[in-house]
């Protein structure tokens, strides 16, 4: 089992990262989880 | 000055990954600072088939019901800015797969002091040269391009030996929080998400190593 780690403190700028199949810029973010979450949900 | 130990979930599919691993290794350079990495599994997509027969494009199109037009926007946007970090991404020959069994190389590769090298082999073989890193036959190969034993790397993966390393991180993973790759985690308490810029990431180095010194 996994102990919980402290938590991070969080540093840098809002950047580019992937989710699920999902890889976005910043500005696109919203959209890209918006599209993640329906597809979870169509699922 | 003692080296900062950074730790890095990443996924070998994640096109992020790769321009984020670019844009650290620049501010790395560019600071002196000295850093110990360790990367670290996490699967983005793990229901993905290892014989899925076709391009991350036709993937999120067929598989996730994206618009076809939404996909070429996200690729041509990406394909962009790995140029400007010296990266060539290949789509129309990329194979999409599960990275599991790449992440068990990865964690026999670290066993074997040679994490980094495939890290970057197993990067490098998926963007860029049109390689499939979801079959054993093909890691194997890769493996034995960074100077891994084929055999052993082949025992190690038809075995799984490693899989319980990777279900490891990906716990971690979530116990730190983790939703999305890259993640970099400097000396177990700054968390620093994605493809940040060589600036910022050389701001954080830079703010860590003082914080450290200070703590000493």
């Amino acid at each position: 089992m996994t102990e919980t780690p402290p938590p991070l403190k969080i540093m840098g700028d809002a950047a580019a990262s992937c989710e699920g199949e999902v890889c976005e810029l910043p500005e696109h973010r919203e959209h890209a989880i918006v599209n993640r979450r329906l597809d979870e949900d169509a699922v | 000055m003692t080296s900062l130990k950074v730790d890095i979930w990443s996924d070998v599919q994640c096109p992020w990954c790769y321009i984020g691993k670019r844009k650290f290794e620049a501010a790395v350079e560019q600071t002196g600072i000295p850093v110990e990495v360790e990367y670290h599994s996490f699967e983005l997509s793990p229901d993905t088939p290892v014989d899925y027969d076709g391009t991350p494009e036709q993937y999120l199109a067929e598989r996730k019901g994206l618009p076809e037009s939404t996909v070429r926007q996200m690729i041509d946007r990406v394909i962009g800015i790995a140029a400007s970090v010296g990266l060539d991404y290949d789509y129309a020959h990329m194979h999409q797969t599960n990275t599991v069994i790449a992440h068990e190389l990865l964690h026999f590769a670290k066993a074997q002091g040679r994490q980094l090298e495939m890290k970057e082999a197993l990067l490098r073989a998926y963007f860029i040269d049109g390689g499939h890193v979801g079959r054993i036959d093909d890691l194997v190969e890769l493996a034995a391009t960074v100077g891994l034993d084929r055999d052993e790397a082949r025992e190690a993966l038809e075995m799984h030996r490693y899989l319980p390393d990777v279900k490891a991180d990906v716990a971690q993973a979530a116990a730190y929080g983790i939703h999305g790759v890259p993640f970099f985690v400097f000396e177990g308490q700054y968390g620093v998400s994605g493809a940040q810029e060589t600036a910022v990431f050389a701001n954080v180095l830079e703010q860590v190593r003082d914080a450290k010194e200070q703590a000493a």
